[in-house]
């Protein structure tokens, strides 16, 4: 990595005015990831920022993921290739963010599906949908060309944006416009006439229709690949972006890789990602765009460098962004210690799909608008309900309530109910106890509390806090 | 941990300010709320509508030439015009066109045509060619912002579908109720919503912190009405004898009615129908999405004529562009320019408006833009809406006739 010197990106050094605190662990975890358990929380807080960002980067911040897990997960996978239903490959790869090894992995491989959104309902097809998931998966810390020239090539896609309608003298622009408005470059960057001639180089790039699923989802069959067709492509000369060649799809993705916009672009995908509402400022962009240029486009070096800096822990950061649907449930389901007895992640789809997020199946090529959309009258009414079936009975028949009880044991201060109603609210809600503000909502959650019986006091005040506004930030 | 404790004494008392905004009191369905309202009703018609095939141009040869597979022959056509004639699937149109009330602006556009879909439809929800406002709203939450007394803070626009709450409708002082089912508003634990509602300051000072609250308290509040409002059915009683096409546009439109008969005194309900991107074997596929639209928007009136509301009510149906004149290689139409806007009900003055697409004329094989589509809106603000355009639009646009 080259050493390209960041003043808006400068490292974190914990001080008396940006205190490593709970707060900041607990975001940490819900941006990087989905959430924490107390002890998660409890043992980074003691390490300190630095060892549990390479903790999470390296993907081994779940230190009790269930010995069989990958053996399960392969199972589930197959089945879900097997019954040709999307709902439950989203089931599958619902149960990964939710319990498997490495969150920060998941996270960022939802990133990509909302950068290359593709819907299965064009594709049509179970595996296409997994193996495109599974190149997000593979190059997605990679650098971005490694990803992009995989993601492109790969059926999913083609399907998608109609590849296979797309040839000489007859050109079909689906694939060539969202590699650059979406894809790469992003709008304003390019011309009508760029979108043509781009479209005149990917010209011949076909895939099959029609496939059958292997019976193992591990291996790759032959057949269902992109394969260029000779006499369908054009090879006289295009002007893309200002260079003229007799440009392929090769040479076409090499150019708008190289452009400054794609840097740009990139830097922005990853501190929508991370950061809250106008955290990052637009020379902090650039200096992101142009960090990731000497870096080769390196993703892993961008996401490496905004978990570490001080802007990322910054207070303008703490609570700035409305909770994704993921974040919510994934990340309340982790912080009341559910995962010995988990809901099915069947019936978590549905809460999801409920929420805004269905998996596999984004609103449109452009993906999910996010932000403050995710809240409407509607969602917050299911967040309501979705809260309602956990406390009660963990979602469905199969799961079973939070043990409550044994959350409030594992409090270092549990005798009287000020002290848990504290934790509880630095658990779920990442609140800072010496805040004014946040003072306020302890207070409130304090006295209602104490008005709770005693057998289910707990439960009832875990609701009314993830019934607060508060809960939907992070 | 004494100092806390006494910080936290001194504060409790801060945390007993009112924290129940006032406008949470209000209704939502005001029984006695204004029998004159004016309601505007919009159908967004996603993916770009291939215009014409929807109204075509059937005298002019350069369709027969320019359209070889995907084309609707003339006798299929319903013949409105000496020009033109509707997709036959769009009986429900015909009459109302027949009926006197629906308008159709033919060439409807922007300056320099965006080919995006998210930028094109971006550019028609802010009425700005930029695609976005200075203050981030969609014109129809300008339109709610500045229609609004300062002091109401109400539920004054729905969307009735899945998804999140398209851009047209953000606004910064009024609340959209969002739906795809009625019951997508019932709380299963309705108590510990309400108790919850003192929790709802916690979010701090931040803007995104105040806009969650604001979400919070305004949906408890119209969960809550709505749920007294079905369960009374509603001044307008709850049953016509009207049947909705069971399509997913069908539904959308009986959920407005029934909002509507029920009382709502919200002025803008949206909802999008998809699946206009027709760049494959688009013949079928169109004539269903049209036959969709143009029966639900036709079973919509009928059900409003029958609770005599329909005078209160006008129908927008709009895409973000249309498509290339010439066919594709794949028996379907690429991302083009101008196209048809519709305008349905009975205050409607019915006709054809703009101007029929000369296919001779073209500008690099795309339709010419002749009428603004702001110039639509602008009409709907004065005539229908009763607002001055200039406090919802940038500029001035000439005023069609149509309502």
């Amino acid at each position: 990595m080259s050493t390209f010197e960041l003043g808006h990106w400068k490292p974190y050094k914990p001080d008396e005015q940006i205190r490593w605190n709970l707060p900041r662990v607990w975001m940490l975890h819900r941006r990087s990831g989905f959430g924490a358990t107390w002890q998660q929380l409890q043992r980074d807080l003691a390490d300190g920022p630095e060892k549990s960002v390479v903790r999470i980067l390296d993907g081994k911040s779940r230190e009790h993921v269930a010995e069989d897990f990958e053996s399960t997960s392969k199972f589930l996978l197959e089945q879900a290739i097997q019954s040709g239903q999307i709902s439950r490959l989203s089931a599958w790869w619902i149960l990964r963010m939710y319990l498997g090894p490495n969150a920060f992995e998941e996270r960022r491989t939802l990133m990509w599906h909302n950068h290359f959104a593709t819907s299965n309902s064009t594709v049509q097809n179970v595996f296409r949908m997994y193996r495109q998931n599974r190149i997000f998966r593979q190059h997605g810390l990679k650098e971005f060309g490694t990803l992009l020239n995989a993601a492109i090539r790969d059926p999913a896609m083609l399907i998608w944006l109609n590849a296979n309608d797309n040839r000489q003298g007859h050109p079909n622009e689906n694939l060539a416009r969202e590699l650059m408005e979406l894809f790469s470059l992003g709008e304003g960057n390019y011309s009508e006439q760029d979108v043509k001639e781009a479209a005149r180089a990917l010209a011949g790039w076909t895939v099959p229709r029609m496939m059958q699923a292997p019976e193992d989802p591990f291996v790759e069959p032959n057949e269902d690949k992109m394969s260029i067709r000779n006499h369908w492509q054009d090879k006289f000369f295009k002007t893309v972006l200002g260079k003229t060649g007799d440009w392929d799809g090769d040479g076409l993705i090499k150019i708008v890789l190289e452009h400054p916009a794609t840097a740009k672009r990139l830097a922005w995908r990853v501190c929508d990602d991370l950061f809250g509402e106008g955290v990052v400022s637009d020379d902090a962009l650039a200096e992101l765009a142009e960090g990731l240029t000497e870096n080769q486009l390196n993703m892993r070096w961008a996401f490496e460098t905004a978990l570490n800096s001080e802007l990322f822990f910054s207070n303008a950061n703490l609570k700035s962004r409305v909770a994704a649907p993921e974040t919510f449930v994934l990340g309340n389901l982790l912080a009341l210690n559910t995962s010995a007895r988990p809901a099915s992640t069947l019936s978590l789809n549905e809460v999801f799909t409920q929420l805004g997020r269905s998996l596999f199946q984004p609103p449109n090529v452009g993906g999910w608008d996010g932000g403050r959309l995710w809240l409407n009258a509607r969602t917050v009414v299911a967040r309501s309900n979705f809260v309602h079936s956990v406390v009660s009975n963990g979602l469905n028949r199969k799961a079973m309530a939070p043990d409550f009880d044994g959350l409030v044991e594992g409090f270092e201060n549990n005798t009287d109910i000020e002290s848990v109603v504290i934790q509880l609210s630095e658990l779920l809600l990442g609140l800072d106890r010496d805040s004014e503000n946040d003072q306020r909502l302890i207070v409130e959650a304090t006295k209602q509390a104490d008005q709770q019986p005693a057998g289910k006091r707990w439960a009832n005040t875990v609701q009314l806090l993830l019934n607060s506004s508060s809960a939907h930030l992070c | 941990m004494n100092q806390r404790r006494a910080f936290l004494k001194s504060s409790a008392l801060v945390s007993l300010a009112p924290l129940i905004p006032g406008f949470v009191r209000k209704t939502v369905f005001d029984q006695a709320a204004d029998d004159h309202q004016p309601i505007l009703v919009v159908v967004e018609m996603n993916g770009g509508n291939d215009g014409l095939n929807t109204v075509i141009p059937f005298k002019q040869r350069e369709y027969q030439r320019k359209r070889r597979r995907v084309r609707i022959e003339k006798n299929q056509q319903l013949k409105i015009d000496d020009e033109v004639g509707l997709n036959p699937a769009m009986g429900g149109f015909q009459e109302l066109y027949d009926a006197g009330n629906l308008a159709i602006i033919n060439s409807v556009g922007y300056p320099n045509p965006n080919r995006s879909h998210f930028e094109s439809m971006a550019i028609w929800h802010a009425a700005s060619e930029k695609g976005t406002r200075a203050n981030g709203n969609g014109w129809l939450g300008q339109y709610l912002d500045s229609s609004i007394p300062q002091e109401r803070i109400d539920l004054d626009g729905w969307f009735v579908g899945a998804g999140t709450v398209p851009s047209v409708l953000v606004n910064r002082r009024s609340q959209i109720a969002s739906v795809e089912r009625l019951q997508d508003l019932r709380f299963r634990s309705l108590g510990v919503a309400k108790e919850a509602r003192k929790l709802q300051t916690g979010a701090g000072q931040s803007d995104v912190g105040s806009f969650v609250s604001r979400c919070m308290t305004s949906s408890f509040a119209s969960a809550e009405q709505l749920e007294s409002v079905l369960k009374n059915g509603g001044k307008n009683g709850d049953k016509t004898d009207v049947r909705f096409p069971p399509t997913a546009l069908g539904k959308k439109l009986s959920i407005v009615s029934r909002l509507i008969r029920a009382g709502a005194k919200s002025r803008v309900f949206y909802t999008i129908q998809a699946g206009y991107d027709t760049h494959a074997a688009q013949l079928g596929a169109h004539a269903n999405l049209l036959g969709e639209l143009s029966s639900s928007i036709k079973a919509f009136i009928d059900d409003l004529q029958q609770a005599k509301l329909d005078r209160q009510v006008v129908v927008l149906a709009f895409s973000e562009f249309g498509r290339r004149v010439e066919e594709n290689q794949s028996q379907g139409t690429d991302h083009g320019t101008a196209g048809p806007v519709f305008v349905a009900g009975t205050r409607v003055a019915g006709g054809l408006y703009g101007e029929i697409p000369n296919l001779s004329d073209l500008e690099q094989g795309d339709l010419k833009v002749k009428v603004d589509f702001r110039q639509v809106y602008s009409t709907l603000l004065a005539n229908w809406l009763k607002i001055q355009p200039e406090k919802v639009l940038d500029e001035k646009y000439e005023p069609l006739k149509f309502v």
